[in-house]
C-alpha cells in the first residue's frame, strides 16, 4: 500500500541553460527548483515524511550558466541559481551597499548558503526581502525561452495579481545589477515578519552633486506592492535643492501617507506598517539633508 | 547521556499520528473512521479503558475529544502504521459530521464570562481607606500567552509487551506519567514502566501534557501489540500544546496627600482556556503576588479564572506570580510619578513590613547593590530630563532611552502544596544513593535533567560532600522500575526538596562507610504531611508538609536599560542587572549559567512578538524567531550573587520572570514618555500606545 | 528509473556513498533513519532553528531544506564526521567542549556552525562568532556560554602559538 501512496516525482536535472529551457518548453508544469528554500518550508509534511512536490521538477543547481557572475564597467551579471553567499563573498566594495546589505539580512547564514537571488525574486509564496534593493538602483532581470529573451525592470516584474510575471517556458536567466554610484544609500529591515509574511523593510539611494537632487529613489517591501515604489514623489524631488525644504516634505509626505493607506490592511499591523513607512521616509530624507551638508 | 525522544525508535516500531479537530468550537454528531489497511491500528475515546481525562495540579485535559470540539488541533482520533506516508492518507479519508460555531474571540477577559474559579484575598479595610483618598490611581495591564518552545518537541514512544507497558517518555515527571497512564489503560501502576529520555528545557511544559502524549501513545501500543513512536513535529506542538495563561489585571489604588499608598484594590482575570483549571495553582500564586513584594495594610484581591474560547492552557514557569509581579511593578512606577519620587527610593519605602520600620534586610541590600552595579540613579535622571525636554517621540533621529527598576522575590510557601494535595497516589518523594568500589557513587532520582543543570547540582554536590571525584559521580538512568519517586523536576524544588535529601543520604553514608565496604546503600524519604525535619542551627527553614518547600524567600532587584528606534519603534536592551539574595551559592557556575539563559529568554519574551495562533491547521504559527532570541541579539547582562550566611540554597530561576518584564516596560515607558502597559512590547505596542 | 526512486552518489562524513530513496526525501531525514546518524536533529523544520545543519561542500546549510536530489556528487559532513574524522582535528581544537551546553538539543547544529567558521577563519572575533550562530536558536540561552568558550579557545591556540615560536 506504500508503494500507491508514495506520489511519483520526476525530477530532471540538467547541466546547460540550452537544455533545461527546452526541458522546460516540454514541461511548461514543471516546478524550477533552485536553492528552493522556500519551497522546501511550504512542502513540509512533518517528521519523517516527504516533501510534498509535484509530479514534475527541474533542478536547476547543476546549470553552468545560472551559476556564474561577470562583471562589466556598468554592470554586474550574476546568474539566477547563485547562492546568497556566494553572491555576498563579492564582497561590500562591489556589491551596491543596498543590496549588500539586504542580502546579508536574508534569513541565516545557513539559509544563505542555500537560497538564491533568482528564487528570492521569483517567489510565489511570499514576496522577496531583495525586491526594494533591486528596484531602487534600477536592476534589469532577463527572462529566457527556448526561443526568447527579454528584459524587464524589477517594478515591471509583477503581474496585475502581483505575482512574478514568467510567461509560459520562462526562466529568469540573469540578474544585471548597474554598477552606478550613488552619494548616499540605506537599508533598514523591520522585524515583524510573521509565519511566512514578508518584513517591512526601506531602501532608498540618492544622487546629489552640487547641492540639488539629481536623482532620488526609495522602496518600500512589505507593503501589498511587491515592489512599492512612487516615481511621481521621486520626480517631484529631482532638482530640489538642498537642504530638502520642510514645506516640500510635509506634502510629500501628505501624498506618500494616502497612496499608503491602499497597500496595508486595515489592523494594528496595517496601521503600524503605514506609520512606520512614513517614518521611514521622513529618516530617509533627514539623513539626505544633514549628508548633504557635508557636499556643501 | 540518555538520547531524546526523537532518537529512540525501537525495532518493529509503528509511527502514529494524531488526527485532529478542523474546527475550533463546535460538536460531532459523526467521525467515520476509513477501512484500514493491514498492520495499521486506530483508537478513538470509546477504546480508552479508563478515564479518558488527564488531570494535573489542577488542570485537565481528554486525551481525545468526545463530541464536543473545544479547540482546533483538539485531538480525536489515534492512528498507528509502519508507514507515514500511509497514515497521512488514512487521516485525509475520515470523514467528519459536525456543527460548528463561532468561538467567541475575548478581546477582554474582564467581561460577563463563566467563571471557572474565584480566589479572594483581603486584609484591613479596603472600603474605608478608598473613601478617605484624596486621590485614586488605576492602570490595566496585559500578558500574553507563552508558548514554551521546548528544542524538543513532545514525544513519546510505548511498547506492551502482554506484560508490561513500557513508555520511553519526555516528561518532567516520570512517577506522575505512570500513574496517569495506568489509570486510563486501567491497569495497577507497578505494570507500567517508565523510562524518562532526555529533555530540552522546557519552561514546564513537558508536565501534564506530556502525560497526554504518553497516554496516546500507550493507547495505541496496547491495541497494536508493537512499540509505538508518537513525535510531535513542530508546527503540531506549537499548535496543541498547552500554553501559559494570559493575564488582565486591574490596579486601584487609594493615594493620600503626600502620595503615599493607604489601599489597593486588584482584580485579576486569567484566560483558563476551553478547559480551565477549577484549581489553579497560578490563579493562587497570582493574587499571593498581587501586590508584588510590597507591604500594604489594607489590601483586597480577586482572581477569576476565567472560560474562554481559546486553546488550553497549562503550567508555565513563573505563571500567575510572573503577570502579578509584573502588573504591580508596573502600577508602581506610576503611584512613583503620583508621589514625585524616583523608584529607587518609593520602593524603599513600600518595602516596609507591617510593625517593621525597614524592609526586609535582603530586600534592601538586593536593591542597594543594583543601583550602584547599573548605575541606575544617574542614568534614571538623564533619562527623566531627555523625557522632559522632548516633545514627540516620532520625530527624533537619535535612539530614546530608558532604564527601569524593579524588585521581586520567589516565594515558596505552598508552592507545591496543590501538586501533592491532588495526587493522592504519591506519598512520599525519595532519593537514593549506592557508593560502590573504586570511590564511584550512583544517585537515584526520578529527577529528570532538562538544561538547567539539575544533575550537575545533584553530582557536584554529593562530591564536595563525599570528597569524591565529580568524574566518578553518575545519577542513574530514569527508570521507574529501578528509581525512587522524587517528585517532578522543577529546579525551585530540586533546591528545596531534592538537595536537602540528598544532602542527608550523603551524611548518613559518610558514616556508614567508616564502617561497611561498598556497595554501600542509603535511601532517603520525606513521608507526606509530616513536618519537615529542622535543622539545628539553620536560620531561616520553618516546618512544614513534605514536598514543601520551606525556605525563606529568594531576593532579585533587576535594572533594564533599553535603547528605542525613534523610527521602527523597535526597543533592544542595552543591559540588564541583577543582584539575586538566594542563600548559600555553593556552585556559582551552574547557578549564573542558568540565570543567564533564562534572563535570555524572558527578553526574547519582552521584545518579541511572541506566538500567535494560526487560523487552521497546515498554517504556520509564527516564525520561530519570534519566540526565542537569536545570538546577535544579546545585551550586557551583569549577575551578582549575594549569599546570605546561616540560609539553605533557594530556589531562584523564576526571578527572571518577576523581574525582567516591568523593569523593561519601564525603561521603555521612560524612553518613550507612554504608558507601557502590556508584554510583549514590539513596534506596533508602541504605536497603538501613541495613537491612544 | 521509476519515478517514485531516485539514485545519488555522494560523498558522506569522507566515505562515498549510493543512495536510492524517493525524489521527496529530506536529507535530514536520510541522515537519520537511512545512515543511523542521530546527532542531525530536527527542530523546527523550516530553517529557522539550525538544530539540523551539516556541513554541504564545506558550508553550513540547513539539512531539513535540502531535497535528496541536490545531493549529487556533493560532500556531507554530520557532526559526526567533525567529532571523529582526522581532516577536523584542527577545527575541534576550536570547538566548546560538551559541558559548555545544557541541554544539548542544539548542541550539534551550533557545533557544525561554528566548524563552517572555523574553516574559514580559525581564530574568529566575538562579533564573527555570534554571527555565524544566528541561524541557532537555543532555549536554554546559553549563547554566552559558547562564545565565551570558543573565543578562550582560539586565545589558548594563540598563545601557544606564540610560545611554540618563541621556543623556536
Amino acid at each position: 500500500m506504500a508503494e500507491g501512496v508514495l506520489k511519483e516525482v520526476r525530477v530532471f536535472r540538467p547541466k546547460s541553460l540550452g537544455g533545461t529551457l527546452r526541458l522546460y518548453t516540454r514541461n511548461p508544469g514543471a516546478l524550477l527548483y533552485a536553492g528552493g528554500t522556500e519551497i522546501a518550508r511550504h512542502a513540509q509534511r512533518g517528521s519523517g515524511r516527504l516533501l510534498e512536490l509535484p509530479q514534475k521538477l527541474i533542478y536547476l543547481g547543476n546549470v553552468q550558466e545560472l551559476n556564474r557572475i561577470s562583471r562589466g564597467q556598468r554592470y554586474l551579471d550574476i546568474g539566477s541559481v547563485l547562492d546568497l553567499s556566494r553572491i555576498l563573498s563579492i564582497g561590500r566594495n562591489v556589491l551596491p551597499p543596498v543590496l549588500f546589505e539586504t542580502l546579508s539580512a536574508i534569513a541565516t547564514p545557513s539559509v544563505r548558503n542555500l537560497a538564491t537571488l533568482g528564487g528570492n525574486i521569483a517567489l510565489r509564496a511570499c514576496r522577496g526581502d531583495c525586491l526594494p534593493a533591486l528596484s531602487v538602483i534600477d536592476t534589469q532581470l532577463e527572462l529566457r525561452t527556448a526561443g526568447s529573451t527579454r528584459w524587464v525592470e524589477v517594478g515591471e516584474f509583477f503581474d496585475g495579481r502581483n505575482l512574478p510575471g514568467l510567461r509560459p517556458g520562462e526562466i529568469l536567466t540573469r540578474i544585471r545589477v548597474p554598477l552606478e554610484e550613488w552619494d548616499f544609500a540605506v537599508t533598514r529591515k523591520v522585524h515583524g515578519g510573521a509565519g511566512f509574511t514578508t518584513s517591512l523593510s526601506f531602501v532608498g539611494v540618492a544622487r546629489f552633486p552640487k547641492g540639488s537632487i539629481e536623482a532620488l529613489h526609495f522602496c518600500i517591501g512589505g507593503l501589498k506592492d511587491p515592489v512599492f515604489r512612487m516615481p511621481v514623489l521621486e520626480e517631484r524631488l529631482k532638482n530640489a535643492s538642498l537642504p530638502i525644504q520642510s514645506k516640500l516634505i510635509d506634502t510629500l509626505f501628505r501624498d506618500l501617507a494616502d497612496a499608503l493607506s491602499d497597500q496595508v490592511e486595515d489592523t494594528p499591523r496595517g496601521h503600524y506598517r503605514a506609520a512606520t513607512s512614513l517614518r521611514l521616509f521622513r529618516w530617509f530624507v533627514g539623513k539626505i539633508n544633514i549628508r548633504s551638508l557635508d557636499f556643501l | 547521556m540518555q538520547p531524546f525522544i526523537h532518537d529512540i525508535a525501537p525495532k518493529r516500531s509503528l509511527r502514529a499520528t494524531v488526527f485532529r479537530s478542523p474546527l475550533r468550537k463546535g460538536t460531532l454528531t459523526a467521525v467515520r473512521k476509513p477501512a484500514l489497511p493491514r498492520g495499521y491500528f486506530c483508537v478513538g475515546h470509546r477504546d480508552i479503558p479508563g478515564p479518558s481525562v488527564l488531570t494535573y495540579s489542577g488542570y485537565s485535559l481528554p486525551i481525545l475529544a468526545k463530541s464536543r470540539v473545544r479547540y482546533l488541533g483538539e485531538p480525536l482520533l489515534l492512528f498507528c502504521g509502519p508507514n507515514p506516508e500511509v497514515l497521512a492518507k488514512i487521516s485525509t479519508e475520515v470523514e467528519l459530521s459536525f456543527k460548528e460555531e463561532s468561538p467567541i474571540e475575548y478581546k477582554d477577559l474582564s467581561g460577563p464570562y463563566q467563571e471557572a474559579q474565584i480566589i479572594n484575598l483581603a486584609h484591613g479595610d479596603v472600603d474605608l481607606a478608598f473613601s478617605l483618598a484624596e486621590q485614586i490611581v488605576e492602570g490595566e495591564y496585559r500578558t500574553a500567552r507563552q508558548e514554551h518552545y521546548s528544542p524538543d518537541t513532545q514525544g513519546a514512544v510505548a511498547d506492551w509487551d502482554g506484560r508490561t507497558l513500557t513508555i520511553h517518555a519526555a516528561t518532567q515527571d516520570p512517577f506522575g506519567l505512570q500513574s496517569a497512564v495506568a489509570r486510563c489503560l486501567n491497569l495497577p501502576p507497578r505494570k507500567v514502566r517508565v523510562v524518562a529520555a532526555a529533555i530540552g528545557n522546557t519552561t514546564e511544559g513537558k508536565l501534564l501534557y506530556s502525560f497526554l502524549v504518553a497516554a496516546q501513545a500507550s493507547l495505541l501500543a496496547y491495541a497494536a501489540k508493537k512499540p509505538v513512536v508518537l513525535v510531535y513535529d513542530r508546527e503540531e506542538d506549537l499548535l496543541c500544546s498547552p500554553k501559559g495563561p494570559q493575564f488582565f489585571i486591574r490596579h486601584q489604588t487609594a493615594l493620600d496627600q503626600e502620595g503615599g499608598t493607604m489601599a489597593v484594590r486588584v482584580q485579576i482575570f486569567m484566560d483558563g482556556g476551553c478547559y480551565p483549571p477549577k484549581n489553579s495553582e497560578a490563579l493562587y500564586r497570582a493574587v499571593h503576588s498581587a501586590w508584588g513584594a510590597y507591604q500594604i495594610q489594607n489590601l483586597e484581591v480577586t482572581g477569576r479564572t476565567v472560560a474562554t474560547d481559546f486553546p488550553p492552557i497549562g503550567p508555565f514557569r513563573a505563571s500567575g506570580v510572573a503577570q502579578a509581579v509584573f502588573a504591580a511593578e508596573l502600577h508602581s512606577s506610576r503611584l512613583e510619578e503620583v508621589a514625585q519620587l524616583d523608584s529607587y527610593s518609593w520602593k524603599r519605602e513600600n518595602l516596609v513590613e507591617k510593625g517593621r520600620r525597614e524592609a526586609p534586610a535582603s530586600a534592601l541590600e538586593v536593591l542597594e547593590e543594583v543601583t550602584g552595579l547599573s548605575d541606575f540613579i544617574r542614568k534614571y535622571s538623564a533619562y527623566s530630563a531627555v523625557k522632559k525636554r522632548r516633545r514627540t517621540i516620532d520625530q527624533g533621529t537619535y535612539p530614546l532611552r530608558g532604564i527601569g527598576l524593579s524588585v521581586a522575590r520567589q516565594d515558596e510557601d505552598g508552592q507545591w502544596a496543590d501538586l501533592h494535595g491532588t495526587e493522592a497516589a504519591r506519598n512520599s518523594c525519595a532519593i537514593k544513593l549506592v557508593l560502590e568500589k573504586g570511590r564511584r557513587l550512583r544517585i537515584y532520582t526520578s529527577l529528570v535533567d532538562s538544561g538547567m543543570g539539575i544533575h550537575a547540582m545533584l553530582i557536584h554536590r554529593a562530591a564536595e560532600l563525599l570528597e569524591l571525584d565529580p568524574g566518578k559521580v553518575t545519577v542513574q538512568t530514569v527508570d521507574t522500575l529501578e528509581v525512587p519517586d522524587t517528585g517532578p523536576t522543577i529546579l525551585s524544588r530540586v533546591v528545596a526538596v531534592g538537595l536537602p535529601l540528598l544532602e542527608q543520604c550523603c551524611r548518613v553514608l559518610q558514616r556508614k562507610r567508616r564502617d561497611e565496604t561498598p556497595p554501600i546503600e542509603v535511601r532517603r524519604s520525606l513521608p507526606a504531611y509530616r513536618p519537615h525535619p529542622a535543622k539545628t542551627g539553620q536560620a531561616g527553614r520553618r516546618r512544614g508538609r513534605a514536598g514543601e518547600a520551606v525556605a525563606e524567600p529568594s531576593w532579585a532587584a533587576t535594572v533594564v536599560e533599553v535603547e528605542l528606534d525613534p523610527v521602527t519603534f523597535q526597543s533592544t536592551c542595552r543591559g540588564v542587572w541583577m543582584v539575586i539574595e538566594t542563600g548559600t551559592v555553593w556552585n556559582r557556575t551552574i547557578m549564573l549559567g542558568v540565570l543567564e539563559g533564562e534572563i535570555i529568554r524572558c527578553l526574547g519574551s519582552i521584545r518579541l512578538p511572541g506566538y500567535t495562533a494560526p487560523s487552521a491547521i497546515g498554517i504556520p504559527a509564527c516564525s520561530h524567531s519570534d519566540l526565542v532570541p537569536a545570538a546577535i541579539e544579546l545585551p550586557e547582562i551583569q549577575i551578582h550573587l549575594v549569599e546570605s550566611q546561616g540560609s539553605d540554597m533557594k530556589g531562584f530561576e523564576h526571578l527572571p520572570y518577576l523581574g525582567i518584564p516591568a523593569a523593561y516596560a519601564a525603561a521603555v515607558s521612560q524612553a518613550t514618555g507612554l504608558y507601557v502597559d502590556q508584554v510583549p512590547i514590539t513596534g506596533e505596542v508602541i504605536q497603538q500606545c501613541l495613537e491612544t | 528509473m521509476p519515478g517514485n526512486v531516485i539514485k545519488l552518489r555522494f560523498t558522506l562524513n569522507e566515505r562515498p556513498v549510493l543512495l536510492q530513496c524517493h525524489p521527496g526525501s529530506r536529507l535530514l531525514d536520510v541522515l537519520r533513519n537511512d545512515f543511523g546518524l542521530k546527532g542531525t536533529r530536527e527542530g523546527c523544520a523550516r530553517g529557522e532553528c539550525g538544530a539540523c545543519l551539516v556541513l554541504m561542500n564545506g558550508v553550513a546549510v540547513n539539512s531539513c531544506l535540502v531535497p535528496v536530489f541536490a545531493l549529487s556528487d556533493a560532500e556531507i559532513v554530520t557532526i559526526e564526521g567533525i567529532l571523529s574524522l582526522k581532516s577536523f582535528a584542527d577545527i575541534r581544537k576550536g570547538l566548546p567542549e560538551g559541558d559548555v551546553y545544557r541541554c544539548g538539543f542544539c548542541s550539534s547544529g551550533m557545533q557544525v556552525a561554528l566548524a563552517a567558521l572555523l574553516l574559514t577563519d580559525p581564530e574568529p572575533r566575538e562579533q564573527e562568532i555570534r554571527r555565524s550562530l544566528s541561524g541557532n536558536l537555543c532555549a536554554c540561552g546559553n549563547y554566552r556560554g559558547v562564545v565565551r568558550s570558543v573565543i578562550e579557545r582560539s586565545s589558548r591556540k594563540r598563545r601557544y602559538g606564540r610560545r611554540r615560536i618563541e621556543r623556536s
